[in-house]
């Protein structure tokens, strides 16, 4: 009976060492984003009210085209992406989307990329998604501004 | 037939004197040309070249028949009608055709395959001596393969991931104090384009703060160049 015991018990020892591999998860932010994933979809982009950001590339692995719907008060009220990559890529641009909804453009290009990879607990190695996300906001609002220059000089021609 | 063709060319020419840049190419380029057949086309030069020789205005414009590689630059085969020759000389492109260029020419996948693995071989073998000769932490632990440079500092620091990216001609890094970085080939030193600032002195100032000690990175560099120039010869 010791002697059964103790078997097992090396056993069990035996396999848990084995299983004690590490191994890298992704964070639970990160697997609820990919499955839930929010604001996935295209906006209009020869609206002149939507601005689109597309960065990455796909030799790279990773594109991420990310899509904001600015009303005339100059706020953020519709985001939409689509992303081509790794789950981490996916979170990053879907939280992304989810944040510069209800911004103005000003606090929209103050998202940095350290936020979203701490809110995501991303790994060392995929840091670079959050930068390509930050990279895809910061696209999106310079499209939306470069189409929008002519209005803004009338606005401010006017104003004078 | 070619051998006779080009021993004309040299007598014809051995008049010209063109000065130019080429190392390799240097012994038979005073005036020496091939014919049409020695020139094999590797590539199209992309831009026109403007002519950097004494012997020819700067004004003057040739736009070369074929582009080949020599060494670090390039060798363009321009027709001179009035002599009836080939003249090989050094293209030096006025628009830059490409970011990530090295000495006179862009940075071509061969190239970067090798800096980059060079750039990492030497990085790794110093973390790995480091982690040697100074107070480390228990986890400290250095692994390089196919490419990736994974350098777990522990303690309170985290991991930096020092990786190749051939689509773009890039290394990437990943810090855990300062985040993601892409770094370009540009003049010799691989350079982070929004700051301007180099991959070596990035890691010179975070591990010296790390190990509370004065490290410098640079030396790494020289290493690197020095050891190119030994291949070129």
């Amino acid at each position: 009976m010791a002697m059964l015991k103790h078997v097992c018990q090396t056993m069990r020892m035996g396999l848990c060492r084995r299983a004690a591999v590490p191994t890298a998860n992704y964070h639970e932010n990160v697997i609820d984003h990919y499955e839930n994933p929010r604001n996935v979809g295209s906006l209009d982009k020869t609206d002149s009210k939507v601005g689109t950001g597309l960065v990455g590339a796909p030799a790279c692995g990773d594109v991420m085209k990310l899509q904001i719907k600015v009303d005339k008060n100059g706020k953020i009220i519709d985001a939409k992406f689509k992303t081509f990559g790794c789950g981490s890529a996916i979170a990053s641009s879907s939280l992304a989307t989810e944040w510069v909804k209800g911004k103005t453009l000003d606090e929209a290009s103050k998202i940095q990329n350290t936020q979203i990879a701490k809110e995501l607990s991303l790994p060392p190695v995929k840091l670079h998604c959050s930068m390509l996300a930050e990279d895809a906001i910061k696209a999106a609002l310079s499209d939306y501004k470069v189409k929008n220059k002519d209005n803004e000089d009338r606005k401010v021609a006017e104003a004078q | 037939m070619a051998t006779l063709a080009r021993s004309v060319c040299m007598l014809t020419s051995t008049r010209h004197q063109i000065r130019h840049k080429i190392n390799k190419w240097s012994s038979v380029s005073w005036g020496t040309c091939f014919d049409r057949n020695d020139c094999v086309p590797q590539q199209v030069c992309p831009a026109p070249f403007q002519n950097k020789t004494h012997s020819f205005s700067t004004d003057t414009i040739y736009q070369p028949t074929r582009c080949i590689r020599s060494g670090t630059s390039w060798i363009g085969t321009v027709y001179l009608p009035n002599r009836e020759i080939y003249i090989n000389m050094a293209v030096v492109s006025r628009n830059a055709f490409s970011t990530s260029h090295h000495a006179n020419g862009p940075l071509t996948d061969m190239m970067y395959e090798q800096i980059a693995d060079k750039t990492l071989d030497i990085l790794a073998e110093y973390f790995e001596t480091l982690g040697d000769v100074e107070q480390v932490s228990e986890e400290y632990d250095v692994m390089f393969s196919s490419g990736v440079l994974t350098v777990i500092v522990g303690g309170n620091t985290g991991t930096y991931v020092i990786n190749k990216q051939t689509p773009n001609k890039q290394i990437w890094l990943s810090s855990p104090s300062s985040g993601p970085k892409r770094y370009d080939y540009i003049n010799g030193r691989w350079i982070y384009k929004h700051s301007g600032e180099a991959l070596h002195d990035l890691l010179s100032l975070e591990f010296s703060a790390i190990l509370n000690r004065n490290i410098d990175f640079s030396h790494l560099e020289t290493k690197e160049i020095d050891d190119s120039h030994s291949d070129n010869n």
